[in-house]
């Protein structure tokens, strides 16, 4: 599989990134959507490589830094296609994480819900090289869906790693853009006032800011591309949207409810 | 004296469990349970802090004080619907119960009593075959330490899917393996058949006078055992190697309308949902109509060790079992 993420630069780079995949959650038949009774909660896709040490650390819970993922940590206007969070984790691993809960009953059903995370890992080094480019294809492509009950185990937890293509965005490109736009000089002085200390920290974006997740996570791209790769605190960098709260590290978070008139009012 | 028990939630997956808990407080706010009134029980949901402070006897300040946590989390989940526990951890709940009024000598120190909860997915305790749950392993091995080390267990059995084989052979050996243990500390185990208010659909408005006679659940409860053979190895645990003491209770977390008393499953929302008022949203919109029947009484019994009206033994339902099959009312 391939996909190129738009990077009209003339200094870009062909480059190629690995992705491994974990989903957690409950099969569910093809036509309705629904949780066969017979199904319950399980790894439903994983790539037949992927470290099976490293398997626990990609829990929902702990990716989000916290004793237990529920539908509290979603956002509302994130509930349906649920949070994302992409940070690195333990064996030179980053995780990119979408997550969420549905109905057992299909997705617009009224019963019971389930968590359903689609989690890819990709080696740490890549994204600390490619960040843009690993936002963006997660940005276009990483769904919490369920797998189907009728594709086989053998087919669901043998996967290969899939590669990407793209080209590559320099830091003095991706610098020159970000020093265009107030959030961009937000973000740069952000990383930096972070470099010294090794506190948590997060930086909030809200709807006022971007349209939709899907240009935070390029404004964030650019961000994080720029930075060189001796920053410091790069394995504490963390990008999260819809996420109720900052995910742990060096945090850029967008999180659109805040520009929602309740929350403005709630806020008061 | 304030004396710390641990009771496990254990059962096939969408048994229950979860709803069960979060209907318990409700329950006894209700006074909806089989205990005699002038118990006057109460119970308190508290934070982990507060729990292991009360433990260590410093107790703290002021128990209202007290922060929307985990077991709130669950009750507001569970009036939208709920969500199903997951299989990544073992969740722990706490709370404080206290008998203010009367109880009977025999059972008591005069309490209160702290509980630990411990609520797991089914596919912990009662993996399906086969199935590949790689995240799960070292959960497993915490459940099987809480059983280890708990005074009592409650296992909550759909009373609808009994027959159900995917579940029977791991819960069989659940109880084999219980049985055996030399160190466990066990000394109540609670079979509770849920989602009791399904039997009385038809019943309409008279299903809460029926649900209210403990005869008809004594009768459910001694039909349900010849259904489930395999419950019978639970009567090793009372031989005195055994060292518990076992129980069947019936129970309903959706319950029976307040005022119009049917069975509190609203035929025309999606899904099996509870009755609520329209426009509204959240706990509010299902409190109106909510009144849960019997959630209290695996957690009393497994608290206290004393029975109501509604909690049967293997004596008991066999004396009712040997009598003459009265014709069902009910099925
Ligand atoms: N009709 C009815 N449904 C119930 C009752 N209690 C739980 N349920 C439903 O049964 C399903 C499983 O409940 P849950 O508490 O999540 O089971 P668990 O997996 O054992 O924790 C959910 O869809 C609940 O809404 C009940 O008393 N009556
Ligand atoms: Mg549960």
């Amino acid at each position: 599989m391939s996909s190129p993420v738009s990077a009209n630069t003339s200094t870009a780079v062909e480059a190629a990134i690995d992705i491994r995949r974990l989903h957690y959650g409950k099969l569910v038949d093809a036509t309705t959507g629904a949780v066969p009774s017979q199904s319950g909660y399980e790894v439903t896709r994983r790539s037949f490589d992927l470290d099976p040490s490293l398997v626990g650390h990609l829990s929902p819970a702990r990716l989000i830094g916290r004793r237990r993922f529920d539908p509290d940590a979603i956002e509302t206007s994130a509930l349906r296609s649920g949070c994302f969070v992409a940070r690195t984790t333990a064996y030179d691993a980053t995780a990119l994480m979408r997550a969420r809960f549905r109905p057992e009953d299909g997705e617009n059903g009224g019963a019971r819900r389930h968590q359903q995370s689609s989690v890819w890992v990709v080696a740490f080094d890549d994204w600390r090289r490619f960040p843009a480019a690993c936002l963006a294809i997660a940005a276009g492509h990483l769904r919490a869906d369920p797998d189907l009950a009728a594709e086989t185990a053998a087919v669901r937890l043998a996967e290969t790693p899939s590669r990407w293509r793209f080209q590559n965005l320099d830091v003095d490109r991706a610098r020159a853009v970000l020093l265009r736009d107030a959030w961009g000089c937000d973000m740069l002085e952000f990383f930096l006032d972070a470099a010294s200390s090794d506190a948590a920290a997060c930086l909030d974006f809200d709807a006022r800011d971007f349209a939709n997740e899907r240009d935070f996570l390029a404004a964030a791209g650019f961000a994080l591309q720029s930075l060189s790769s001796s920053y410091p605190r790069w394995r504490d960098v963390s990008v999260a949207c819809g996420l109720a709260y900052p995910a742990p590290g060096v945090c850029l978070r967008y999180s659109p409810d805040h520009a929602l008139p309740g929350a403005l009012s709630d806020a008061a | 004296m304030t004396e710390k028990l641990t009771i496990c939630l254990v059962g096939p997956k969408a048994g229950g469990k979860s709803s069960l808990l979060a209907a318990l407080t409700e329950c006894v706010a209700q006074g909806s349970f089989g205990y005699a009134p002038r118990l006057r029980p109460a119970i308190q949901p508290l934070g982990e802090k507060d729990f292991r402070a009360a433990e260590a006897e410093m107790r703290p300040a002021d128990f209202l004080a007290h922060e929307e946590g985990d077991y709130e989390r669950l009750q507001r989940d569970f009036a939208q619907g709920g969500v199903a526990t997951d299989t990544l951890d073992t969740y722990e709940y706490y709370f404080r119960l206290t008998v203010n009024g009367e109880a009977p000598p025999a059972i008591l120190t005069p309490g209160p009593w702290l509980l630990e909860i411990v609520d797991s997915a089914g596919e912990v305790a009662v993996p399906p075959n086969g199935v590949e749950i790689a995240i799960l392993d070292d959960v497993k091995t915490k459940l099987a330490r809480q059983l280890l080390a708990c005074e009592a267990i409650v296992l909550v059995l759909p009373l609808v899917r009994l027959e159900d084989s995917l579940w029977i052979g791991a819960l069989t050996r659940l109880i084999d393996r219980l049985v055996i243990a030399p160190e466990k500390k066990l000394r109540r185990l609670v079979v509770v058949f849920s989602h009791y208010e399904r039997l009385f659909v038809r019943l309409g408005p008279s299903a809460f006078t029926y649900a209210c006679d403990p005869a008809v659940a004594r009768h459910v409860l001694s039909r349900a055992l010849r259904r489930a053979q395999w419950l019978e190895r639970l009567r090793a645990l009372e031989t005195p190697n055994g060292g518990a003491r076992v129980r069947f209770t019936v129970a309903s977390a959706y319950g029976f309308t307040k005022r119009f008393q049917n069975p509190n499953i609203d035929p025309h929302q999606p899904g099996e949902r509870r009755f609520r008022r329209a426009g509204l949203e959240g706990a509010r919109a299902a409190g109106e109509f909510w009144r849960p029947f019997l959630t209290a009484e695996p957690f009393l019994y497994a608290a206290l060790g004393m029975d109501s009206a509604f909690t049967f033994s293997f004596a008991q339902l066999d004396a009712r079992a040997a009598g003459n099959d009265e014709t069902s009312i009910i099925d």
